[in-house]
């Protein structure tokens, strides 16, 4: 068989150069061939073991490098030469193969790399990477980091706030008198705000607004929202909520660099909705074990009803329509499935006069003069 | 070779073709965790050099993803150390401590800008050649490091301003100790002329909510191409940019929707575009002789530096 050859540009590494020269391949070495400085026909033979790289990376231009830095070298625009060079003298790996398939546009890989990069993204971002998220919330974070975490949190958000402590003082005596068991060093704070909310942080902050307050009638109501809340901190509902979200941002990040901003943007977006789902799950989760903590107390679990009811009344119309999307389960839902939930076991109730009577004090003690 | 403005430097990738690459990484950099983006990196810079031309030779970038990696192991080690001591005094709950790791954390990161710097321009220019003559930097840490570090604390002190004559003075720096073979560079910028042109930019920009902005964007890089000289056995050859601020505005603005658009996967065209445009609007004046140059710079194969940049995001090329 004929030995392969070509035109190239031949470099000697050490000056720019460059020699007209052709290019043969031979068995064991290539042989290039050119007029030197003095016009005089010459060559230069490269062993096969000694080249360096041989690149075609681009389709207009290949190369090849010879030796040591400073690298001998050539150029060329012959398209086959280096798929002539890799069949003669290498065995590419299966990186290689691919790169120069998808470089020369093969459909197929291209298509198929898309699809795989898509799947694997979205399983990864949708399920793996949420589930690994909170399996550590849930199983491997330390209590101890916790509980920093919420008291930092807590600190920059109560700057902006207005804490009543007499009736914060008063609403964790009625906590203590509730029995409800808890495992966090928990901390009910009741804040001045004209927003009906509660909310409770990693490690055991819970704040209740005054207004929502307000609107409480019952010991067994109040008690409810404090077994709602207290759900939310034991199940460590906040800290998986914010370990799914840190890992989804993290995970952005990444792609971000390959990718793009908006195209992150788009997806951040998705995982919102999907993240609506997954608070739903954990309101109703916080709803059944809040009356499992009632019962459990011998406290009329029927206050969870009571309170939800209180908020159905304050509840804008229009939210109905956004039921999939909305955190909160629509309260009509949540009031049913409280209300099955209570009908499910009988629960004895017996009057706690201490808790009665701490619900009254609560209500009646005004508000903080510098809370005014 | 005339002195008559040439446009000597142009390039011949396609979108379709770093489309092909790039979607290979990306699938090979998920598929390992991340392992393989040193490779990745390389395999797209070595692409995107074989298609940049100069008098009709093509650049070959040398590095491999073996000495990033082993760049990316060295470096590693450092920011976690970082991060751990930040994230320690940010959990600690106690105020003082959240104050001294954040100084702490700011200083690091800018302690480490002009190493990255420095680190990426070596281990980078060494291994950019063009017709086997290799590109080089012999700037020294320590004086670049120092050098740094003033205009930065003078820049602070004088809120900003003497920003301008701190990035001419970076930049004076870089110039002088970059070498492409026998051929040096040097960079003409006045600090004066550089905070008015950013002052004005600035203005501007505010004043018509941000539309100015291509047109800042435009007069920074044309600063700073036009101001640059290529120097070769006493001739100087002055380096002239032809790009507008509705030629920026306009490549910006499709690049985004076909960036949006496609999902992400269009950044491939976008990034041929961009260069198409930027490359081909760029003139030599005067005397350049290509099969003049020889080989000066020696080997250096320590890619720390330039893993500390993609670390900071710092994109310096």
């Amino acid at each position: 068989m004929e030995n392969y050859s070509f035109r190239a540009k031949y470099y000697d590494g050490k000056s720019s150069l460059g020699n007209d020269a052709e290019v043969e391949f031979f068995d064991d070495y290539i042989k290039i061939s050119f007029y030197n400085a003095q016009f005089q026909w010459t060559f230069v033979k490269w062993e096969i073991a000694n080249i360096t790289s041989a690149e075609h990376l681009s389709k207009s231009s290949s190369t090849i490098q010879y030796g040591k830095f400073p690298f001998e070298y050539i150029e060329t625009n012959d398209e086959k030469c280096i798929e002539v060079y890799r069949s003669k003298y290498l065995k590419d790996s299966v990186f290689t193969k691919l790169y120069h398939k998808a470089v020369k546009g093969n459909k197929q890989l291209i298509i198929t790399a898309c699809a795989a990069v898509l799947f694997i993204a979205a399983t990864s971002y949708f399920f793996i990477l949420p589930k690994l998220a909170d399996y550590f919330a849930q199983y491997l974070m330390a209590k101890e980091w916790e509980i920093a975490l919420g008291e930092n949190f807590f600190n920059n958000i109560t700057k902006e706030m207005k804490i009543d402590s007499s009736k914060s003082a008063i609403a964790n005596e009625f906590l203590i008198e509730t029995g409800f068991e808890t495992t966090y060093p928990v901390q009910l704070s009741i804040v001045k705000s004209n927003t009906i909310n509660a909310f409770a942080m990693p490690g055991g902050h819970i704040v209740i607004f005054d207004t929502l307050l307000s609107m409480i009638e019952t010991p067994e109501e109040l008690a409810a929202l404090i077994g709602h809340e207290l759900t939310h901190v034991e199940k460590r509902h906040s800290t998986r909520m914010l370990c799914r979200n840190l890992a989804g941002y993290f995970f952005i990040s990444l792609i971000s660099g390959d990718v793009n901003g908006i195209s992150a943007v788009l997806i951040e977006n998705a995982h919102m909705v999907a993240g609506m789902k997954y608070i739903r799950g954990l309101e109703e989760e916080a709803d059944k074990n809040g009356i499992e903590l009632l019962r459990k107390n011998k406290l009329n679990p029927q206050g969870m009803v009571a309170l939800l009811k209180h908020l159905k009344s304050v509840e804008n119309e229009q939210y109905k329509w956004f039921q999939w999307i909305l955190s909160h389960p629509l309260t009509d839902d949540r009031i049913s499935y409280c209300i099955s939930e209570i009908k499910k076991s009988n629960a004895t109730i017996s009057e706690n006069k201490r808790l009665t009577d701490l619900f009254q004090k609560l209500k009646s003690t005004s508000l903080d003069e510098e809370c005014e | 070779m005339s002195s008559e403005p040439t446009n000597k430097v142009s390039f011949h990738g396609t979108g379709s073709q770093l489309f092909g690459i790039q979607i290979v990484n990306l699938l090979l950099t998920v598929l390992t965790l991340g392992i393989y983006y040193p490779w990745a990196k390389v395999k797209t810079l070595k692409y995107m050099y074989s298609e940049t031309e100069f008098f009709q030779s093509r650049f070959t970038f040398h590095g491999t993803g073996k000495e990033l990696f082993m760049g990316f192991l060295k470096i590693i080690g450092i920011f976690l150390l970082i991060f751990g001591i930040y994230m320690a005094c940010v959990l600690s709950g106690n105020m003082i401590l959240l104050f001294i790791g954040l100084a702490f954390y700011m200083v690091s990161i800018f302690t480490l800008i002009p190493v990255a710097i420095h680190g990426t321009l070596r281990y980078r220019l060494s291994r950019t050649s063009w017709r086997g003559i290799h590109f080089g930097y012999r700037g020294e840490l320590k004086t670049f490091f120092m050098l740094y570090i003033k205009g930065l604390l003078l820049t602070l002190i004088t809120f900003g301003i003497y920003g301008s004559w701190f990035s001419i003075e970076i930049r004076k720096y870089i110039y002088q100790h970059m070498r492409f073979g026998n051929v040096s560079f040097s960079y003409e910028g006045d600090g004066k002329d550089f905070f008015i042109l950013n002052l004005k930019g600035i203005i501007l920009t505010i004043l018509t909510l941000g539309i100015y902005s291509f047109w800042y964007m435009k007069d920074l890089y044309v600063y700073m191409i036009n101001q640059s000289r290529i120097h070769q056995e006493g001739n100087t050859i002055e380096l002239k940019s032809n790009i507008s601020g509705g030629g920026v505005f306009w490549l910006f603005f499709s690049n985004s929707l076909l960036v949006m658009f496609t999902l992400g996967f269009g950044i491939s065209w976008a990034i041929v575009r961009q260069m198409n445009y930027f490359l081909s609007n760029t003139e030599f004046i005067g005397i350049f002789n290509p099969d003049a140059l020889i080989q000066t710079e020696e080997d250096y194969n320590n890619a720390a530096g330039e893993n500390i940049s993609d670390f900071l995001d710092l994109g310096a090329f």
